[in-house]
């Protein structure tokens, strides 16, 4: 079967009424939940995950990507005209963004950011679309200690670029594991830090972890700090870009994507990485440097080119390798794993409506979006208004009424509280969350293939340096910690900030 | 704050601690079959040697002059005061049932969290209780708990 036959198949799914209907749900929370800053997309596919389990897989995965996506979409909105990222992967858009609403070209800057990710997004998916199949093909040569080292890579790479400490995520990666551990092991029977109580042999769930540490521990952070969203008093029209900006920004554009898709498809890499790596790559491209910051649509452009074309790349690791690349990719491996869906190679041969589906409802979520952020900007706009007092109550009876939905228990919703809390002091003393995510969704599978790949040699740990594949993510893994090593030793140490009275 | 990053890394070096002798109890097996506590150890280890890195590097960094946002006093008491009501809230789901409490919760947090009026109050707690209920129990079909009380003052 050809690329276009398969293109048919998957576009003969995502037209499906149920599934354009869950698509266009996915952007509108999507772009919501990047719009309101509070609830990431993290925390709002684990809300949302009980409520895909009574539809088909396929639909529940096209309704969490459209979330992932949509969320790339709607936190520009928030960063140009409040000046806060909706959420993280819009940092970087607040820099010129914002400086562009103040000098009166709000709908320039939004509508510039809403045609940069159409356009990055739509060829992140072509790069999808083209790149999956072989990729399939080549990881059906992978068996266990591959799968190993590539997970491990996945893990040291995801600590290397997250967060200020290299110690500190790796930590988080160990602690991880160590959480995934927790619950029956499927091989010995046997139960591991369950503490007698029967609620912990199925394991901790996914989502009262990610609620957890990305819903209450914001809620929590925030109690800290009065939250003000001052929505930039401006008049936002002429959404349509003019002639000159599309000039100024179409190399914009295509490096942001071209970014973007690298570092979307790269273990660790995404989003957030992306538009930063973006952002500063056309600073340095630019004849004009020192204006960047000042209202700069390239600044608005390249960022968000990148996290858009960043977030349709990450599904290629996971749709062929069944690898998350990032912690949303993680939250989407649960999910498929819970529908009963085994995320690989297999996945192309075995359940091709469901891959090519989801890729097919992805160019039709992109131009969804498109619709959802320009015409509707108004709506997106007035919600922005709503007072952070009347949001958070209701955010945090979402979460606690969403994990404890996933299996009607109660220790569900005591376990969230408690990460919550663990989630809160990791934010306050700069511990990430997200190599705690990526190895509490692949400690099972490490475990497995680390087991299976020692009984296969017989107990000889050479098994994983004599295999090519193997090798090279080892080493890649090594010469990272090698780096981060080596430069912890020679960077002078950093002062300890004191502690404020 | 290095005193808490001391206090943390000596935390999370007991918690590792504690991993790896439990991991021993559930026994490592072999290499070439191993045993349920053959990766909770290995974490367990790596997690161990970590925090004795981050250990030494905390001891290691000087004091800084500017003051950092650490943990005040009254922060931790607010924090701690919500996130003890959020225990309590959901301790009671059980015993009054999910709307009973949640309206209770709502109150609170509307009115002492960030102050706003009474009445504004009592309308955005029924109208939020009455938004999640309704998507959740109603439209999504999760069985919120009504309260053991209620089923004991009926029968």
């Amino acid at each position: 079967m050809d690329l276009s036959h398969q293109l048919i198949i998957g576009f003969a799914v995502a037209f499906q009424p149920v599934n354009l209907f869950y698509c266009f749900l996915g952007c509108l929370i999507g772009t919501l939940v990047g719009v309101l800053p509070g609830l990431g997309p993290t925390a709002a596919m684990a809300l949302l995950l009980p409520a895909t389990f009574h539809v088909a897989p396929v639909t529940a995965i096209i309704m969490l990507a459209g979330i992932y996506y949509g969320a790339m979409y709607g936190g520009s909105t928030t960063s140009i005209l409040v000046n806060i990222p909706g959420e993280a992967a819009s940092v970087m858009t607040c820099l010129d963004g914002y400086q562009m609403a103040r000098q009166g070209k709000a709908g320039r800057a939004l509508g510039m950011s809403a045609f940069a990710s159409f356009i990055a997004g739509t060829l992140g998916l072509v790069g999808l679309t083209l790149l999956a199949p072989p990729l399939t093909v080549f990881a059906l040569k992978f068996g266990p200690p591959e799968y190993f080292s590539l997970m491990s890579m996945g893990m040291v790479v995801l600590s290397f670029l997250t967060g200020a400490s290299m110690i500190h995520s790796l930590m988080m990666a160990c602690f991880g594991i160590i959480l995934g551990t927790v619950g029956t092991d499927t091989v010995s029977g046997s139960t591991r830090f369950t503490f007698g109580l029967t609620e912990l042999m199925d394991g901790i769930g996914l989502v009262p972890l990610v609620m957890g540490l990305f819903g209450i521990s914001e809620i929590i952070l925030n109690l800290e700090q009065h939250v003000d969203r001052d929505v930039f008093k401006t008049k936002v029209k002429g959404l349509l870009p003019t002639v000159e900006d599309w000039i100024q920004a179409k190399w914009a554009i295509l490096r942001g994507t071209v970014i973007g898709f690298i570092l979307g498809i790269l273990p660790g890499g995404g989003a957030v990485l992306s538009s930063f790596v973006a952002y500063a790559v056309e600073k340095r491209f630019s004849k004009y440097p020192e204006k960047f910051g000042t209202g700069m649509i390239e600044g608005v452009a390249a960022p968000e080119a990148a996290n858009n074309s960043a977030a349709q790349a990450a599904f290629i690791p996971l749709l062929t390798l069944g690898l998350p690349a990032n912690v949303v990719m993680a939250l989407l491996l649960g999910a498929l794993i819970l529908h009963g869906v085994t995320p690989g190679p297999l996945l192309l041969t075995k359940n091709p409506d469901i891959f090519w589906g989801v890729v097919a409802s992805m160019y039709l979520g992109n131009a969804m979006l498109l619709v959802l952020n320009l015409p509707l900007i108004g709506l997106w706009v007035q919600l922005l208004r709503i007072p952070y007092p009347y949001l958070m109550p209701a955010i945090v009876l979402f979460c606690t009424v969403g994990s404890y939905s996933v299996a009607n228990s109660i220790t569900d919703v005591y376990l969230m509280l408690g990460f919550g809390i663990i989630g809160y002091l990791m934010k306050k003393l700069k511990f990430d969350s997200p190599p705690l995510v990526l190895a509490f969704v692949l400690g099972p599978l490490i475990e497995y293939y680390f087991k299976s790949s020692l009984m296969f040699s017989r107990g000889s740990f050479t098994v994983f340096f004599t295999r090519p594949i193997s090798l090279v993510c080892l080493s890649i893994s090594a010469v990272i910690l090698l780096w981060s090593i080596v430069a912890g030793l020679r960077r002078r140490p950093l002062p300890i900030p004191k502690e404020a009275p | 704050m290095k005193k808490t990053y001391l206090i943390t890394h000596f935390a999370w070096m007991a918690l590792a601690l504690a991993v790896t002798a439990e991991a021993g109890r559930l026994g490592f097996g072999t290499l070439g079959r191993p045993g349920p506590g053959f990766l909770p150890f290995l974490a367990g280890v790596c997690l161990a040697v970590l925090a004795g890195a981050g250990l030494i590097q905390t001891v290691l960094k000087k004091p800084g002059a500017e003051a950092g946002r650490g943990f005040r006093t009254a922060d931790v008491l607010r924090i701690g005061m919500v996130s003890a009501l959020l225990f309590v809230y959901v301790f009671f789901w059980d015993v009054i049932g999910f709307p009973a409490s949640t309206f209770l919760l709502l109150l609170f947090l509307f009115r002492c969290v960030e102050p706003l009026r009474w009445r504004t109050v009592f309308v955005a707690s029924g109208l939020t209780l009455a938004f999640t209920y309704i998507l959740f129990s109603v439209l999504l079909g999760a069985r919120l708990p009504a309260g053991r009380l209620w089923t004991y003052l009926i029968n």
